[in-house]
């Protein structure tokens, strides 16, 4: 198994497709970082000026912290699509070259293979979270200082330093295993395809549908969204709320981990019985 | 008939006198306790409680020098009230202004103070002052750009009227945080209350005073476009 999944980083890496991701993070995250840098200040003090009314506002805000934040929250919607083109490739893609005749005739069970395809593009898809992480905390401390970090959510939230690098720790692995979802649910629609475009749009269409409903404030949506893994997406920003809502987090990650179990099984019942041509 | 109207009118007209000077004098007291701190430093505690607003504790540390230099610092981020700490009523006191006694209970003096120049930052200020310390107990001032603000002081058993509390409430604008900025888009929207106002409170615990120190005027000079030295201005 160890030896399937080598075989499959060697084959993911070789194709350009994979680093796509990559440059457009690093080109996301030095843009915003570089317009926070510029313009960070005024617009903080814009959304925050209604407290000088009452309060001197003492220290810098516009620190590694609160725009890593700022990185994260505008890079969530576009990981997504990122995570699809990569992992919608994974076994589609294979269908579309030809290969997948040569590649079962070694002795090899179809969900060994299917496992270690899986495996890779979950092993990919954490990689884009981590490389998203050493970019905005690590990359960001040439422009910005450290120090407390502000975010504006239902209510002012201002944290102390020291009180903030568990919190981007359990963010970006809340947010790894959300995009193991997404990523789950571009390979699920990988297996049922024979060229890579199909399961990147399809899984990118489910996404929006679903995220419309998660956010649609219309009642008859209200009993099926808790059951959407996009209502659960931005659950990330649970672990910059105070007090912490552990019930909501547990229950997040339960049935972001119940969608991952699903889709997986049922990309390896359909990949097991799928008639083979190509 | 005449001279029972003049005696009443007399008795009245004194008694007014009595305690407008009553006023005045106390006035001058505190002026004058005030005044013996020609300077000062101390660690401070900010514990702000506003019901939109989640910040911890801060520590930090203010430097006064008579008569009107302050500063403030602290490491990290802090939301220091701009009444309370700034000791504004010293500053209030020593402008222009007329000081009307209005009455008394067990404990204080109630007086008024109303401001005598067209630019004063208040409208009109209350001060419970201690009937037998002669010292601000608690403090009302109205004023048009941020309400009303109560401030309440705590004295320890320092040799002068510095206290070691104080607590600060006040009247705060609700924040209408933009919903797309930082992208906010909570799973389980808590209820937001619509109202424009609410309120808050602020306490201010002192430690570690150092009075009539030498402080150097560089103090207050350097950095002072710098983040982590403020100048309170009112």
């Amino acid at each position: 198994m160890i030896n399937l999944i080598r075989i499959e980083f060697l084959k993911l890496f070789r194709r350009g497709l994979t680093y796509i991701g990559f440059a457009a993070i690093l080109l996301i995250v030095l843009v915003i970082q570089v317009g926070m840098y510029v313009e960070g200040k005024k617009l903080l003090d814009f959304l925050i000026k209604s407290l000088s009314d009452v309060f001197l506002l003492e220290g810098n805000l516009i620190n590694i912290y609160t725009v890593s934040y700022i990185v994260l929250t505008s890079l969530w919607i576009h990981i997504p699509v990122l995570v699809a083109i990569v992992a919608g490739d994974m076994v589609s893609g294979e269908a579309g070259r030809g290969t997948f005749r040569l590649l079962l005739t070694r002795p090899v069970s179809r969900g060994k293979l299917l496992t270690a395809k899986y495996i890779t593009a979950q092993v990919y898809t954490a990689m884009l979270v981590v490389f998203l992480a050493i970019m905005s905390l690590v990359i960001g401390r040439f422009f910005f200082p450290a120090g407390d970090m502000i975010v504006l959510l239902e209510t002012i939230n201002i944290f102390d330093s020291a009180d903030v690098l568990w919190r981007f720790g359990a963010a970006y692995g809340y947010g790894m295993i959300s995009m193991w979802v997404v990523s789950g649910l571009a390979f699920l629609f990988s297996t049922r395809a024979s060229n890579s475009l199909g399961p990147v749009v399809a899984s990118m269409s489910v996404l929006i549908l679903f995220m419309i409903i998660s956010n649609f404030s219309i009642g008859i949506f209200d009993p099926i969204k808790p059951f959407l893994f996009t209502t659960y997406l931005n659950g990330w920003q649970l672990f910059f709320d105070e007090p912490l809502q552990m019930d909501a987090i547990v229950k997040a990650v339960s049935i972001m981990i119940a969608h991952i179990t699903i889709f997986y099984l049922a990309a390896w019942f359909i990949f097991t019985r799928k008639d083979i041509q190509s | 008939m005449k001279s029972i109207s003049f005696f009443i009118i007399l008795f009245i007209f004194t008694q007014t006198t009595k305690a407008q000077n009553l006023a005045d004098s106390l006035i001058q007291h505190i002026i004058a306790s005030s005044s013996k701190v020609q300077s000062f430093s101390a660690d401070v505690e900010i514990d702000v409680d506003v019901d939109f607003i989640r910040i911890p504790v801060k520590k930090g540390k203010i430097f006064f020098k008579s008569p009107d230099k302050f500063k403030f610092r602290a490491t990290g981020f802090a939301l220091v009230p701009k009444k309370g700490l700034n000791f504004s009523m010293q500053k209030m006191l020593l402008q222009p202004h007329t000081a009307i006694y209005v009455s008394s209970d067990d404990t204080n003096h109630l007086i008024k103070i109303v401001p005598m120049t067209a630019d004063a930052d208040y409208v009109i200020a209350s001060l419970w002052i201690d009937k037998n310390l002669d010292r601000i107990n608690k403090m009302e001032v109205t004023s048009p750009r941020q309400g009303n603000s109560l401030m309440s002081f705590e004295y320890g058993n320092l040799p002068y009227d510095l206290p070691v509390s104080t607590k600060v409430s006040f009247d705060i604008a609700q924040i209408d945080i933009p919903m797309q900025f930082m992208g906010n888009m909570a799973m389980d929207k808590k209820k937001k209350d619509k109202s424009d106002k609410t309120s808050g409170n602020v306490i201010l615990n002192y430690s570690n005073f150092k009075i009539n120190g030498e402080i150097p005027d560089t103090l207050f000079e350097e950095e002072a476009a710098s983040d982590s030295l403020i100048i309170l201005e009112n």
